[in-house]
């Protein structure tokens, strides 16, 4: 039950200072209003989002100004009929969602004999603002990027789809940290079901507080022992507000310069935003370069194995000859030699993020250059394999979302371990599990392989913008996750 | 919202049935009618499918009467008791499909990729990932059918396309000459093969739209006929009816023909391969589904996980018992020619005529049990089988003589240990020998002499002495075993020894190993072209076929270095005489050799044939006059009589080459042997000649009274 605010403001004084005890970072000041500063008012805010040049410059500092030579009647028969008279004003009805207002960033002000209080909007929390996208960089198309605050993410959403249809639902998660998740759709486009259990499994489970986006991702996900990602992630506007068109929902986070969009599928992560800036062509060519990476980021090590331990007839003799002259002298199996630059790779991957500044990206390098080297000349590893691995992690970055290519480092492993036993048997056992495991995967009820399976339901519309993108008039369909009714995009006038 | 109702769509029903059918069908088919209708194979294919078409009309009838609900109709037509009789006999033929899914896979991954690994391994491993993809459902095996269909046909499809290149007619013409009961058998064989379809009939309840189950069934059969059909036809071009019948894998050794362009991956079947491993899962899992379903019926049980694991028990057991394919097989053809097929047809009509009157701590145990499963498996296919190249040894080269009765092998390997070689075009040469009662000792025999497992697959010549060539029963022998022993491949190039084999390995000037030396004799000698080559293959196709003679190139040594000095003749996989390097390449130009040939003529004149169009007739039929007339397009390249013109060059030419082989016949009248495979062309022409020495080629090369007219055509240089 909340408490509703008094009209003694005394009360609601001791109401507010007995919440916020021992809040140094609250700062909670008495004023007067009127002509002989007969009518008393406490405001209250957090230090870093206002300060007094702020405060007077708000509505705050102008209402100080008009009311210097009015009387307390005056003031409050204003202030009952027009409030505070500013759109950045809102008006509060208990000390609760008081408090919450102030939590959020704005100033909270009351006044003696009102039975409300007013929430004025401040400059708010101190965020990174908009910068350019570190992980998801393009050569054409906008450079920005989310930033910390979700109010500005759903800005930037709408500074490109200027409709009355694009909905941003606010709703605040976390117990403890009441953090403001933002659902951002566009109402008729968006299947209203899908709406409905995004929201229901918001609301599956209570937590105390919300670190980042990726928390919600956890708990939202249907199939926890995936290591495929059930959503994808992005950083950039453009990006979601597309995926907004498409009938898809954004979901994002204050404190988190990560958007994510739901539901998802495999060839999404092969997707990136240039793609629709770019000649079909060339698109196409990128996206079948993605994939071939991909495969390459999974199997590469095990093939490698599986041929030189198990098949070596796959390879000339000139190619396998040179392998084995190449493995002269090191004194591990190959597969305890793959595995050994597997995780020394690792390593310098983790050391290269953690590390501050610009020594991780060096790190990388003369890391991977010295380490390499050394272990080749220490006869730990043969040339052949360093190449192997450094293949294989080329092609991981050439897939354009991290947390996917994280399921294809961690499934790599499993297929080097049932190529060293197996061979090539032992690969093919992998990859019809690993496809089992797909065939099985759903983001939010929709098949993960699609439009690679169930195509024909969305009139194989959906298979156009997969590994081929064909030219853009074609896709004049929305995928599948739009609305029935409205899946076509685009289409030519007079048509 | 997307229904999740375990229901699958029509193009993914398609897909999934096709590959279903795909294993058993494009892996055995093309063989079992080579070796059951011949030539033929076409016709009996076809009329199995006629015969397949008839039982599905039948179930097809039924389908549309039952309205969706095969098993309530069935059970209002014949009662319950009936019904469970059915319900039986659809799950003794689905358990049967399953364990021969299991069985193929687990020798075809033997023979082919792990030959060093134990069965129960392999199986067991297959097994366990088809008992997992059954609990996923339906759905998930139409989807992974869907994504990977185009994924795997397509590749399988050009590589039909490239070795189509390789089909020699006469191979499997003429045709229409086997009797009818050959044709009948392979038709009831392939009706056997293609009973698998009745898993349609099984399928019915997961169709979305079941009024397009028909169409998917017959989309998917004709799938599978076409593959066949093409298979069976490269199959029999390639290798031949008699080869192409007793083949393990026809499709496989089909693979193992094809390279891709830029040599980067030598060979392909380990990557086909999948193909089939994959087609098998689908069948496998699909029996374990069905069966599962059945048992389900049969027992009107509510229980699905202990069902599903009795299903596949009966399946894995099945398996055991039937141990090997050839018996799998035949366990497979006589239970459902004899009682699947016919009291499957029966209840068809019977039924026709009747018409019209889980908590998640039980998921996490088993995952952990499904988990040491796997660890378990794993770590015992971990003890030893994998070799890590440098345990192995690569022979580039074999040697082989005849020592008494025993056989004298010398292994050429590629040193590439030796000290100071750093990489593997520095290594050096080394060669070892063996002495062995018998040819399946070879591979045994190397472990004994060395510490390295011996590597065939990068052999590259096999030098056979000259003792051994004359020897048939010896040489039988040794082919049977290349033939048997996947790691020699079909294209390792033959010598004939002009002595003794082991003095072909002794030490030479050769700065490669002798293997590749050899290898690369071909095309890099003046008068030696690609096209003369000889290889396991040639002598396994020449085998089966007993074809006309072939040649093998003869190596002789001549103060260290390695030369070509002339061709044996094997006929009958015996030596029979040896040919000059010019007669070689008269009898190469005479049967129309591809490519450019180089002929070393009377005079300085050297003629390069860069195009040969040979034609056979018969002039004579009741005296077997035989003309091989040769239009040869060439140039001279070492030109002696330069003044003289073009013309009369030609003519020139045409009568020297008119005169060697007139010397040529004349010098080998009494060997009786049919150099220019003239049989062959004349079988095509006329089917008289063909069915009359057929099984006497001695005598038509005693009958056959040859003559062979050039006309040469120079090109301006």
């Amino acid at each position: 039950m909340e408490k509703k605010i008094n009209k003694q403001l005394s009360q609601n004084k001791k109401a507010f200072e007995e919440m916020f005890q021992d809040c140094d970072d609250i700062k909670k000041r008495r004023m007067y209003f009127g002509k002989a500063s007969e009518v008393e008012c406490f405001i209250a805010y957090i230090e870093v989002t206002a300060n007094d040049e702020t405060l007077m410059e708000s509505i705050l500092g102008k209402m100080y100004e008009r009311f210097c030579d009015s009387g307390a009647e005056e003031i409050f028969n204003y202030l009952k009929e027009k409030g505070p008279g500013l759109r950045e004003a809102v008006e509060i009805n208990t000390i609760e969602e008081a408090a919450r207002g102030m939590l959020t960033g704005d100033v909270v002000f009351f006044v003696d004999g009102l039975e409300c209080a007013y929430k004025i909007a401040g400059p708010g929390y101190p965020n990174m603002g908009v910068r350019e996208p570190t992980s998801e960089k393009v050569i054409r198309g906008s450079h920005e990027g989310f930033s910390d605050s979700v109010k500005a993410n759903t800005a930037l959403i709408r500074k490109r789809i200027r409709s009355s249809g694009l909905k941003v639902k606010e709703i605040k998660y976390g117990v403890r940290s009441d953090t403001t998740l933002a659902l951002v759709y566009e109402e008729d486009i968006v299947r209203k079901d899908l709406l409905k259990q995004v929201e229901d499994g918001l609301k599956q489970y209570v937590i105390d507080g919300v670190g980042d986006s990726g928390t919600v991702e956890q708990l939202l996900e249907g199939s926890w022992k995936s290591p495929f990602p059930q959503f994808q992630t992005t950083e950039r506007p453009d990006k979601a507000a597309m995926a907004v068109l498409d009938g898809r929902v954004v979901l994002l986070a204050d404190n988190s310069p990560i958007g994510i969009l739901l539901p998802t599928n495999y060839n999404c992560f092969f997707q990136t935003a240039d793609d629709y800036f770019n000649r079909w062509e060339i698109a196409t060519l990128e996206r079948f370069i993605r994939y071939m990476a991909s495969f390459l980021a999974v199997l590469l090590p095990s093939v490698y194995l599986a041929v030189t331990d198990f098949h070596t007839k796959v390879l000339p003799t000139e190619l396998i000859l040179s392998f084995a002259a190449a493995r002269k002298g090191v004194p591990f199996p190959a597969v305890i030699e793959i595995l050994l630059m597997e995780l020394a790779f690792e390593l310098l991957r983790e050391a290269g993020i953690r590390i501050p500044g610009n020594m991780g990206n060096a790190i990388g390098i003369v890391g991977g250059l010295i380490i390499g080297q050394s272990a080749v000349e220490a006869n730990l590893v043969s040339p052949i394999v360093v190449i192997v691995v450094a293949l294989t992690a080329l092609a991981s970055f050439a897939v354009p979302n991290e947390e996917f290519v994280s399921a294809f480092r961690l499934i790599k492993f499993g297929l080097i371990l049932l190529a060293a036993f197996l061979g090539f048997y032992g690969i093919i056992l992998g990859v019809i599990l690993i496809l089992l495991h797909l065939a099985s995967l759903k983001s939010f009820g929709f098949p993960y392989l699609l439009p690679f399976v169930g195509a024909e339901l969305n009139h194989y519309a959906d298979e156009r913008d997969s590994i081929i993108r064909q030219p853009f008039f074609k896709l004049f369909k929305r995928p599948l996750y739009a609305a029935k009714e409205q899946r076509i995009r685009m289409r030519r006038k007079g048509k | 919202m997307f229904s999740c109702n375990g229901k699958i769509s029509a193009r993914q029903y398609e897909r999934l049935l096709t590959l279903e059918l795909f294993g058993v069908s494009t892996l055995l088919l093309p063989g079992i009618l080579c070796k059951t209708a011949g030539r033929d194979g076409l016709i009996s294919l076809m009329a199995g499918v006629a015969l397949l078409a008839i039982m599905l009309w039948l179930a097809f009838l039924i389908i549309r009467r039952a309205d969706g609900n095969m098993l309530s109709y069935t059970r209002k037509a014949i009662g319950k008791t009936g019904t469970d009789f059915v319900l039986v006999l659809l799950g003794l033929s689905t358990t049967l499909f399953g364990a021969f899914a299991l069985v193929l896979c687990s020798e075809l991954v033997q023979n082919v990729l792990l030959a060093e690994t134990d069965r129960t391994v392999i199986r067991v491993c297959f097994f366990v990932l088809a008992l997992y993809g059954t609990g996923k459902g339906m759905e998930c095996r139409a989807r992974m059918a869907e994504v990977s269909f185009w994924a795997f046909l397509l590749p399988f499809l050009s590589i039909i396309v490239l070795a189509s290149g390789g089909i020699k007619k006469e191979n499997f013409l003429p045709a229409l000459i086997t009797d009818s009961k050959s044709i009948w058998l392979g038709a009831c064989e392939v009706l056997a093969v293609f009973q698998i379809v009745i898993f349609a009939v099984l399928a019915l309840p997961y169709m979305q739209k079941k009024e397009m189950l028909i169409s998917c069934v017959k989309k998917s059969v004709l799938w599978n006929v076409v593959l066949c059909a093409a298979l069976f036809f490269i199959v029999a071009g390639v290798f031949g009816i008699k080869q192409g019948g007793s083949l393990p894998w026809p499709a496989i050794s089909l693979m193992t023909t094809e390279g891709i362009y830029g040599g980067f991956v030598k060979r392909l079947d380990i990557f086909m391969i999948t193909i089939w491993i994959f087609a098998f899962y689908f069948l496998l899992s699909g029996a374990m589904l069905y069966g599962t379903n059945l048992i389900h019926s049969l027992l009107e049980t509510d229980e699905k996980r202990s069902v599903r694991y009795a299903a596949a028990a009966l399946i894995f057991l099945t398996a055991e018992a039937l141990q090997s394919r050839k018996q799998a097989y035949e366990y497979y053809r006589v239970y459902l020619l004899y009682i699947g097929i016919p009291a499957f047809v029966l209840i068809l009509l019977l039924i026709l005529i009747a018409g019209k009157i889980r908590t998640r701590k039980k998921r996490m145990k088993r995952g952990m049990f499904l988990f040491m499963i796997f660890g378990t498996i794993l770590l015992c296919a971990g003890c030893g089988q994998q070799i890590g190249l440098e345990d192995r040894g690569f022979i580039l080269g074999l040697g082989i003589d005849l020592e008494g009765e025993q056989l004298k092998v010398t292994y050429d390997l590629s040193d590439f240990y030796k000290e100071g070689s750093e990489s593997g075009d520095e290594g050096g040469k080394e060669s070892l020998q063996a002495v062995m009662n018998q040819a399946v000792e070879l591979s045994d025999n190397f472990g004994e002499i060395t510490d390295k497992y011996p590597d065939f697959n990068h052999l590259k010549a096999v030098v056979i002495g000259e003792d051994l060539a004359k020897n048939q029963e010896k040489f039988i022998e040794l082919l049977q075993y290349f033939e048997k022993n996947e790691m020699f491949a079909q294209n390792v190039k033959l010598f004939v020894a002009e002595n003794e084999a082991a003095d072909i390995f002794a030490d030479s000037n050769c700065d490669t190993s002798i293997g590749e030396y050899l290898e690369n004799q071909y095309g890099q000698s003046g008068h030696f072209s690609r096209d003369f080559s000889c290889t396991i293959g040639d002598l396994l196709l020449h085998r089966s076929r007993y074809l006309s003679p072939i040649l093998i190139p003869i190596v002789s040594k001549d103060t260290g270095n390695l030369q070509i000095d002339g061709y044996a003749v094997v006929n009958e996989v015996r030596m029979c005489d040896e040919l000059s390097l010019e007669e070689g390449n008269l009898v190469f130009l005479g049967n129309g050799a591809k490519g450019k040939t180089r002929l070393l003529l009377e005079g300085d004149n050297i003629m390069k044939a860069d195009r040969v169009k040979r034609t056979v007739e018969c002039q004579n039929t009741e005296e077997l006059f035989v003309l091989v007339s040769l239009d040869v397009k060439g140039r001279l390249i070492n030109r002696s009589d330069s003044e003289k013109e073009t013309k009369e060059m030609q003519k020139i030419l045409s009568d020297r080459l008119n005169q060697q082989y007139e010397k040529f016949l004349s010098a080998h009248m009494e060997d009786k042997l049919d150099y220019f495979h003239t049989f062959e062309e004349l079988s095509l022409q006329d089917k008289l000649i063909w069915l009359q020495y057929r099984e006497n080629r001695k005598k038509y090369c005693l009958d056959m009274k040859l003559r062979v007219e050039t006309n040469v055509k120079l090109s301006e240089e």
